[in-house]
């Protein structure tokens, strides 16, 4: 038995042990064991200014149980700081659906600044739909809130998932977000149990871009990763590469050599291999209607026709795997829409016809690029396109040499871009080729890029007001939007978009669409004219005469807030040009304020020129107006030059179309 | 069939669209005939409520080849929302096989609940079918059984259906309807589009569904309007205590006393669906989900949720001696109130009046926290309405008054100083009427510092050059007085022949001005609410430079004034230079006649708010 008085001071010596809170200040132990040393650290620290809140721990352990299985336990404390930071009171999972994801654990704590404890209970946890507009997926998002999040409120979350995904025991774990981090943690181990033996599992973790944004503090090769102190995401910034390539990350996997039913990432030739056999196995279906077999050219040019007018892309995911493995063929042609994926394994059916063999080829496309030394893995990609392979040369731009021969590479997801031809969202981008016998890396020749040009020509008269009736014609190559606007959305989208993104028309404007060309036929440019009349097309103010803007380029956005750093490099992609000639016919005497110059700087070169004609009855006007941009890319040691860059870029531009259209009437 | 822009002919033809009403679902057919890439998605992403069953369908191809969509691996059945361990479903369908040169057929049915009528239990007691839509329809149907327990409605404009009785059913058929636009400005019951409604009966009133209209509402006021606000109400010692608190002291005037109390109720219970950042945080779900009737337990916890504090005001107002009306008004987006309509589920919003008539009565909605008493909801301004006398529980029906362009005052006044590198500014704005609310919206509900930072957030983001160092919304929670807002900072100058200048940096636009109107209108035109919009800017010549010629502007026509003005200023420093910028909109509604007006009117607008002022250097 323990005597009283010892009974006394061990409960008092366990209140102490335990660190009571004195009155006034916070209890930090009623916070999750592993959140209360990192809630007491930061106690009589200064908060980081201008954050919403401070995330003072956000840690990730990873563990793989065999068989595909993966752990992952994430651990988040984070200290509200203004109204803003109130919305890290939920806590969001994404799942794929089905039975490949679950949440197995989720609790949540809210240490109120009073001292005051909430914890989350049942009722605050909600599974929604993650569908967009244009995707239909198993896809869910789990989100949980924790009650009462007020300003100073330290917020704790705890989940275990299990996930069985699809392509394998791989993940991507990101270390920036919207809000600064004291302490970053990622902890990887393999969870062996009696009946499981993972000693042949190789446990991979790779970092990347940590440089400038990260120094690690500590870390155990395979095993763990910490970090201190990482900044929040700038804000607000525009023209970065895609944050896939700048941000940093680990990448995670478990190399299982017993698990057969998902792909190895042991190398790029295992993932390849598992890629064709997935896609092979589906790229079987009759000719397409009126496609009969005929010479591989002939094969190739019916299935690429056909296929553009008639299957649309649509992400249709009816089960967790589909974001991975392909519709078949002849399903995706019952159906008549399909993703990248089956889109690709339809045309690779079509080209057995042929006597001609596809392959799946791996891509990224609009959301940044596949890097040289990237470490094996499926998440690399977004896109899959379909390789031809050719014993010789059709002449085509979208053609690659390897060192496994020749391939012709096709895009059946762009509908506007024609066979030979890749679109530019493929500009300097690589693929990955895979076949039965391992992958083939190659780079997108530049001459496969489909170059976006426009010309444009306007032919309008003024009258004495100003007022200016006349016709626009426009002709694309490439994809400027037009083509595209007119196969999704029809002659009155094609009329909407052209008012909504390239004209500016008042209310008492008129304009007329003209039947456009066929926005299916490939091989020729799309052509689309309007007929117009602008009330103030041609503006009078005092002596001067201004002419709208129509078929130029917008002035580029003003890219940094002066007196702020720019905290991104910057990337611009575009290589279009634009051809533009006017003839204006006005009852005045006019002379161009701005008769020629030409301009480049490190973005685009631009040609102008401006003529008047003066004649009895007034003057005829004629512009050029030619523009072929350049891409740009300043990294982090050269951004500030490249905010420098951009301005005078936007200065020169400015000065062409601000001075450029002005016409002083001559008496 | 090809398409024909001449005859409205574009994208898709629905063939065929049936809605068939049977004893244990309802049937709906489609049938479209796609013509172009276009008119995919009359078809595309069609999303059914979980209750649809028997989903089958086909696409027929020229060709004659289909493919029939009946099988499972179409469909995904996906959970929605699952909380507290409740998983609520629906079913999408993609159909297969579409493309830009075919016929979809598609039917399904929706089992009707037979304890709740002939619709299922999701539709609610009131329900409307809009016939044709955006594509042109040649063939609408509508098979209801004659012995249809609920009441029903077919509304039309220029077709009128043809009628058949077959068997048991009364068969409602339109032909060749054409495509349903939605023009810019105009709303959803204004438009030349058939409607179907059912709504459910009452027994309580079916003795009065033959009598004069006067007599019905009166009797739907009776039985169910009065029961509602004056049956089972829970107030005792705390109400009292509360009545006692907000009624001392107030002031004898009725409209003066009940615009006090108002604003004493809401400093005193928190309306829990309005409630500010910081205030949610301290507020249960269980408190904001209070019973809207139990009046005691809102005095005691100072919580009510919207729907209660209208009855707590309610009953605030009779324990002060006024006996208030009540108008009961419907939203005109999603639906138009008609006396002659015997159906009490027209109404969407119930507002509280203190006055001695309709017309001169200031209406309150107390449900709306934050809101000027008398400032009425534009989507209800000018719609037709059922006031309640509650003295005896008379009904009349009325137009709920519309705003005066003086009640909805923004005027702003800029302060410029033009230099080198830029232009340094500031601004002031005051807000009056709905324009004040319209600020209160989106301001309110944050503390200030987030309020002031919202608003340099937002004044940055529209203009990219512009870079504030101050920033402060002022009364965002104060009803009574307008809002203020005030700016501080500078616009960036890049160089050009000349020095421009933008006389009003970061103001919206008086009016909203779509991108695109189409050429022909026939749908009248409803301008949200009347306004007056003025700006006045001032600054003086930088050193070298003169004013150059500026366009002033001074037109008019039935839907308003715009003026613009640029001039040295009349008193003051010889090279101070003062912008005016004024434009009144005084056209509630009008009709399609009107629209050349209207859209003249929309274009000098526009052309005044981009006006800037050019300068000239100075020989």
């Amino acid at each position: 038995m323990i005597p009283f008085w010892k009974g006394f001071c061990l409960a008092l010596g366990l209140c102490l042990a335990f660190g009571s809170a004195r009155a006034g200040e916070v209890d930090h132990s009623l916070l999750p064991a592993w959140a209360t040393p990192h809630a007491q650290a930061v106690a009589a620290l200064p908060e980081p200014r201008g954050a919403d809140a401070w995330v003072l721990l956000d840690r990730t352990e990873i563990a793989y149980a065999g068989d595909g299985e993966v752990r992952v336990r994430h651990l988040r404390l984070v200290k509200v700081l203004t109204e803003r930071g109130l919305r890290e009171g939920t806590f969001v999972l994404s799942g794929l659906g089905g039975k490949t994801s679950t949440v197995k654990k989720l609790r949540g704590w809210n240490l109120r600044p009073g001292g005051d404890l909430e914890r989350m209970d049942q009722d605050s946890v909600v599974t929604v739909d993650s569908d967009s507009e244009d995707t239909l997926t198993t896809g869910t998002l789990t989100a949980a809130s924790v009650p009462r999040v007020v300003k100073g409120s330290l917020v704790a979350f705890e989940s275990l998932q299990v996930f069985r995904h699809p392509m394998g025991p791989v993940d991507e774990v990101y270390l920036l977000g919207r809000h600064p981090v004291r302490r970053w943690e990622l902890q990887v181990a393999k969870k062996e149990g009696w009946f499981t033996n993972l000693r042949q599992v190789n446990v991979r973790m790779e970092k990347r871009h940590f440089s400038p944004w990260v120094v690690v503090s500590r870390a155990v090769p395979g095993e763990s990763i910490q970090a201190d102190d990482l900044p929040p995401l700038p804000r607000g910034e525009t023209a970065q590469p895609h944050l896939r390539n700048l941000l940093p990350k680990v990448v995670v996997s478990f190399l299982d050599p017993e698990l057969k039913s998902a792909p190895s990432c042991e190398s790029w030739d295992t993932l390849a291999t598992w890629v064709w056999n997935t896609y092979g196995t589906r790229a079987y279906a009759d000719p397409l209607p009126g496609g009969e077999v005929k010479d591989p050219r002939t094969c190739l040019e019916s299935a690429h026709r056909w296929m553009s007018r008639e299957l649309t892309y649509r992400q249709v995911y009816l089960s967790p795997d589909r974001g991975w493995v392909p519709e078949s063929a002849a399903e995706t042609i019952r159906k008549r829409y399909g993703d990248c994926k089956d889109l690709a394994t339809c045309f690779m059916a079509q080209l057995k016809h042929g006597g001609l063999s596809g392959f799946p080829a791996l891509a990224r496309i609009g959301e940044g690029r596949v890097e040289a030394d990237e470490p094996v893995s499926p998440f690399c990609f977004n896109h899959a396109i379909a390789a031809v392979r050719l014993d010789q040369s059709l002449g085509l731009n979208a053609e690659v040499q390897t060192p496994k021969g020749r391939f012709l590479l096709v895009d059946m997801t762009s509908r506007t871009t024609p066979l030979g031809y890749l679109g530019t969202a493929h500009h300097r981008g690589r693929v990955l080729i895979c076949t039965d016998s391992g992958g083939i890396w190659a780079d997108i020749p530049d001459e496969a890029i489909l170059r976006t040009k426009v010309e444009v020509r306007l032919e309008a008269t003024a009258d004495a007001q100003g007022a200016l009736t006349g016709t626009l014609r426009f002709r694309e190559s490439g994809d400027a939007g037009l083509r595209l606007a007119r196969i999704h959305l029809g002659e009155s989208g094609l009329r909407a978009h052209l008012l909504r993104e390239v004209l500016d028309l008042p209310p008492t404007g008129k304009l007329d669409l003209l039947p456009p060309s066929d926005p299916f036929d490939l091989a020729k440019p799309f052509e689309v004219s309007i007929r117009f009349s602008h009330p103030t097309g041609l503006n009078l103010s005092g002596k001067e005469a201004t002419l709208m803007r129509w078929g130029l380029p917008g002035l580029p956005p003003v890219l940094q807030r002066a007196g702020v750093p720019r905290a991104f490099p910057i990337e611009v992609e575009a290589s279009s040009s634009i051809d533009y000639e006017a003839i204006i016919r006005a009852p005045w005497a006019l002379r161009p304020e701005l008769g020629a110059l030409d301009l480049e700087t490190a973005l685009r070169k631009v040609s102008w020129k401006a003529e008047s004609s003066v004649q009895d009855q007034g003057s005829i006007l004629r512009l050029s107006f030619r523009q072929s941009r350049k891409p740009y890319f300043a990294d982090h040691a050269m951004r500030e030059q490249g905010v420098t860059a951009w301005k005078e870029d936007r200065a020169g531009l400015k000065r062409i179309l601000d001075d450029g259209l002005v016409f002083t009437r001559l008496p | 069939m090809k398409e024909d822009r001449e005859k409205g002919i574009s994208g898709a033809v629905v063939l065929e669209e049936r809605v068939h009403f049977r004893p244990e679902f309802l049937e709906y057919v489609r049938r479209v005939r796609i013509l172009s890439e276009a008119g995919k998605d009359s078809m595309e992403y069609a999303s059914f409520p979980a209750e649809a069953t028997e989903i089958d369908g086909r696409t027929v191809y020229r060709d004659g080849r289909s493919v029939v969509f009946n099988s499972r691996k179409d469909f995904q059945e996906k959970p929605v929302v699952s909380a507290n361990g409740e998983e609520l479903k629906r079913i999408r369908l993609v159909p297969p096989g579409l493309s830009g040169d075919c016929v979809v057929e598609l039917k399904w049915k929706e089992p009707v609940d037979p304890d709740w009528g002939p619709m299922p239990r999701s539709y609610g007691y009131m329900h409307w079918w809009r016939l044709g839509g955006p594509y042109m329809t040649q063939l609408s149907v509508l098979e209801v059984p004659i012995k249809l327990y609920w009441a029903q409605m077919i509304q039309y404009q220029s077709q009128e259906p043809k009628i058949e009785y077959r068997g048991d059913s009364k068969i409602y058929t339109f032909q060749n309807l054409p495509a349903m636009t939605e023009p810019p400005y105009s709303s959803e019951f204004a438009r030349d589009v058939p409607r179907f409604t059912l709504y459910a009966p009452l027994s309580f009133l079916s003795e009065y569904n033959q009598k004069p209209h006067q007599e019905y509402w009166k009797a739907a006021v009776e039985f169910f309007y009065k029961p509602y606000f004056e049956n089972g109400m829970r107030k005792s010692s705390a109400f009292g205590r509360l009545l006692s608190e907000l009624s001392s002291g107030l002031p004898d005037e009725p409209r003066a006393k009940a615009i006090e109390l108002f604003y004493r109720l809401n400093a005193r219970v928190k309306n829990a669906h309005h409630l500010t950042k910081s205030e949610e945080a301290g507020v249960s779900r269980k408190e904001k989900l209070a019973e809207v009737k139990n009046l005691e337990e809102a005095a005691l916890r100072g919580y009510a949720s919207a729907a209660g504090m209208r009855l707590l005001y309610y009953h605030l107002l009779k324990g002060v001696g006024i006996q208030p009306r009540i108008a009961l008004v419907a939203d005109r987006d999603r639906w138009q109130f008609r006396y002659s309509v015997h159906n009490i589920f027209q109404f969407t919003d119930e507002l509280i009046g203190v006055g001695t008539d309709p017309a001169s009565t200031i209406w309150i909605d107390p449900a709306a926290r934050f809101t000027k008493p008398g400032q009425v909801d534009p989507d209800y301004q000018g719609t037709w309405a059922l006031a309640v006398d509650t003295k005896d529980w008379s009904v009349a029906s009325f137009q709920v008054p519309a705003d005066s362009e003086a009640s909805n005052q923004a005027r702003f006044d800029f302060q410029l100083s033009l230099e080198d590198e830029g232009d340094q500014f500031s601004m002031a704005a005051r807000y009056t009427g709905y324009l004040a609310q319209r600020e209160r919206n989106r301001y309110a509900l944050l503390d200030q510092k987030e309020q002031d930072r919202l608003l340099k957030e937002r004044l940055e983001g529209q203009l990219k050059g512009l870079s504030l160092r101050e920033a402060a919304v002022e009364n965002a929670r104060i009803p009574h007085e307008p809002v203020l807002i005030k700016v501080a900072g500078s616009l960036e100058q890049e160089s050009g022949r000349h020095r421009v200048v933008r006389p009003f940096p970061g103001m919206e636009s008086p009016i909203w001005i779509p991108d695109a109107f189409p050429e022909q209108r026939k749908v009248p035109i409803q301008i949200p609410y009347r306004r007056t919009w003025e700006a006045v800017s001032r600054f003086r010549l930088p050193k070298g430079f003169k004013l150059g010629e500026a366009p002033s502007m001074d037109l008019g026509n039935v839907f308003g004034q715009v003026q613009w003005t640029a001039a040295p200023a009349p008193s003051g420093a010889p090279d101070e230079v003062v912008v005016r910028f004024r434009v009144t909109v005084t056209t509630h509604t009008a009709s399609s006649g009107q629209y050349e007006y209207f859209k003249t009117f929309l274009s000098w607008v526009d052309r005044a708010r981009r006006q800037t002022v050019t300068l000239e250097r100075a020989s």
